[in-house]
């Protein structure tokens, strides 16, 4: 069985599924509802086994039968229960989730990503953590800087033009691209927050998937497409450890190569959307087959 | 000159844990720094960065700026800002709060100091079965447990454990119970939501306190099911010191380092046949074991973060 979980159904999920199944793969993709609402869980942990068996509608899945899995579902929110107090909804998505990290850690398959402890589709760090591990692995980075007020940030923004900008006072802080005009607004935000430099330069992504990189560019209508491009071998070699660290099978980081050639890391996804649409099947096929340990390392 | 070392105290002093450690550096005499929970909105500023140069950057806390390069311990128990301030509170005051806890916990997760703990290690207790899968790594036994939705598979493992606790999944406390007539009437709801079954293990319960490699072991006599319950129920439970073997020690030091955990409250039951450990607290309130026994659990965290 090949397992494709998601929140809800996405263009990347449901291409992984056609891919499998036209390699004849029994393939079961679930939602976060389905997760919730469809299953039934026998989950077993001992000194010496552990193991579990899962009901989906006609279909019993046992976790020895699980030979490949792609997870994009970070984690449950409390929507999931809509007949819940939000208190036991709360309680619901905390308690499901510290199931499934069990769940899918009892796995000795391979897993597009493995879980982490923050996340069941795999590390997602911080802004200033990504970053500092990509300079621990020999990249270039951007500069961050974390600061003490939205007047602070506006400083920078007037020599930048450009910035990463981040409010650390939000529930779940979200990074937005502001400009010189946004100063005003930033300067009346009394909260620390984090500014980081946007670098002028070609846009590159890179897609590593095993042992395998896909790179695609932007083209004028900034859409995705396949270059060919020699990555240089310190970038390869920085990438290839970060992704060890991270302990991800799948990500894709970006870069920007500036006029002097010098290529500048500035974040990581984990679902390669770019190389998805650069790539189309071509990536999808050898996911699957990475995925089921068919794809040569 | 004197080195510029700083320690850092994150959390409310109201708190017993918070105090008994300001206590004891005070003891030493070690320059630590209190960020008060209720004053961070109005004493704490920090500016950093991440740069091809590394890390740097200065803090401020109330009218003393260091360089973020001189901290070299940090103890911290915040609360969420949320929680700490309640619902009624002034909503400028909670996001200021939480900005500058942000901004401090994502330098947490860089520095390279004494933290105890950092950030990520201690969400290995949001998931119990996951955490034991680590702790059989060590040796320890741990409970048969059964997670299910499934009124069939729970009746499978009760013909096979007549003696069940229930208990939650997650890092959500709750109130360990045995599973009697009261509890298998409100099996209605498991197909809800999956539940946690273990069976029940006779033994005594102990709290292993892990500081580095010092540990302090405290034996609980309780006749309930849940000890930190048991005053609720009429049956106050009775602490005494408890002297660990060399090897029960190593183990129990060796599981707070694959846990990443500096500090870690590790809960066992101990019988002849077996040591089983049933979870490992990232932020122990070792205070209560502390007061109860006389163990300096605070002493040792003091010598631990002024080393």
């Amino acid at each position: 069985m090949f397992l494709i979980l998601d929140y809800e159904k996405t263009t990347f999920g449901r291409h992984l599924l056609a891919a499998a199944r036209s390699m004849h793969l029994n393939t079961l993709y679930l939602t976060g509802k389905e997760i919730v609402h469809g299953l039934s869980i026998d989950y077993r942990l001992t000194d010496h086994d552990k193991r579990f068996t899962i009901r989906f509608g006609k279909q019993l899945i046992r976790s020895e039968d699980i030979y490949g899995v792609y997870c994009g579902l970070d984690y449950f929110t409390p929507m999931l229960w809509p007949c819940f107090s939000v208190k036991d909804a709360d309680y619901a998505a905390q308690e499901t989730y510290a199931l499934w990290l069990a769940l899918l850690t009892t796995l000795s398959c391979r897993m597009l990503n493995s879980p982490a402890l923050d996340t069941l589709a795999g590390h997602m760090l911080s802004v200033p953590e990504t970053l500092s591990m990509a300079l621990k692995h020999g990249l270039n980075i951007p500069l961050s800087i974390t600061l003490e007020s939205g007047s602070a940030a506006s400083t920078l923004l007037a020599a930048h033009g450009t910035l990463q900008f981040t409010n650390l006072g939000q529930i779940s802080p979200q990074e937005l691209v502001i400009q010189r005009t946004d100063a005003k607004s930033v300067t009346k935000i009394k909260n620390h927050c984090r500014v980081t430099e946007i670098l002028a330069g070609n846009l590159v992504h890179i897609a590593l998937v095993g042992e395998r990189y896909f790179i695609s560019g932007r083209d004028e209508n900034k859409s995705p497409f396949p270059i060919d491009l020699r990555i240089p071998q310190k970038i390869k070699t920085g990438l290839y450890s970060m992704q060890n660290e991270l302990d991800l099978n799948m990500a894709e980081y970006q870069f920007r190569i500036t006029s002097n050639r010098e290529w500048i890391f500035s974040g990581y996804s984990r679902v390669p959307t770019n190389a998805m649409v650069a790539f189309g099947d071509t990536l999808f096929n050898y996911i699957v087959n990475y995925a089921i340990g068919n794809a040569g390392s | 000159m004197q080195e510029a070392k700083r320690i850092l105290i994150c959390g409310s002093a109201d708190e017993i844990p918070v105090s008994m450690l300001i206590a004891a550096l005070e003891r030493r005499q070690a320059p630590f720094l209190l960020l008060e929970q209720g004053s961070l909105h109005e004493n704490v500023k920090l500016r950093w960065q991440i740069s091809d140069k590394g890390l740097s950057g200065m803090m401020k806390v109330g009218d003393i700026v260091f360089d973020i390069r001189d901290i070299q311990s940090v103890y911290h128990r915040f609360m969420e800002p949320n929680d700490y301030w309640g619902s009624d509170a002034n909503k400028q005051v909670i996001e200021l709060s939480r900005s500058i806890l942000q901004a401090l916990m994502d330098l947490l997760d860089l520095l390279e100091a004494r933290i105890v703990n950092r950030r990520r290690p201690m969400m290995s207790n949001n998931s119990k079965p996951y955490q034991a899968m680590m702790i059989r790594k060590v040796g320890f036994s741990i409970p048969d447990t059964c997670i299910t939705n499934d009124r069939q598979a729970l009746e499978v493992f009760r013909s096979q454990h007549p003696e069940l606790i229930y208990k939650s999944i997650s890092a959500v406390r709750s109130i360990v119970s045995k599973l009697d007539e009261e509890g298998l009437k409100r099996l209605g709801d498991l197909r809800w939501l999956p539940t946690q079954f273990q069976h029940r293990i006779e033994g005594f319960n102990v709290r292993v306190h892990v500081i580095g490699k010092v540990a302090f072991a405290t034996q609980i006599i309780s006749e309930s099911t849940d000890y930190r319950y048991a005053s609720l129920k009429g049956h106050p439970s009775c602490f005494r010191k408890y002297s660990l073997t060399e090897d029960l020690k190593t183990a129990c030091v060796k599981l707070a380092r694959i846990c990443g955990l500096d500090f870690a409250g590790i809960d066992l039951i101990i019988n002849p046949e077996k040591v089983y450990c049933l979870e490992v607290n990232p932020s122990p309130g070792y205070s209560y074991y502390e007061q109860a026994t006389g163990q300096p659990i605070a002493d040792a965290l003091a010598a631990y973060l002024d080393f």
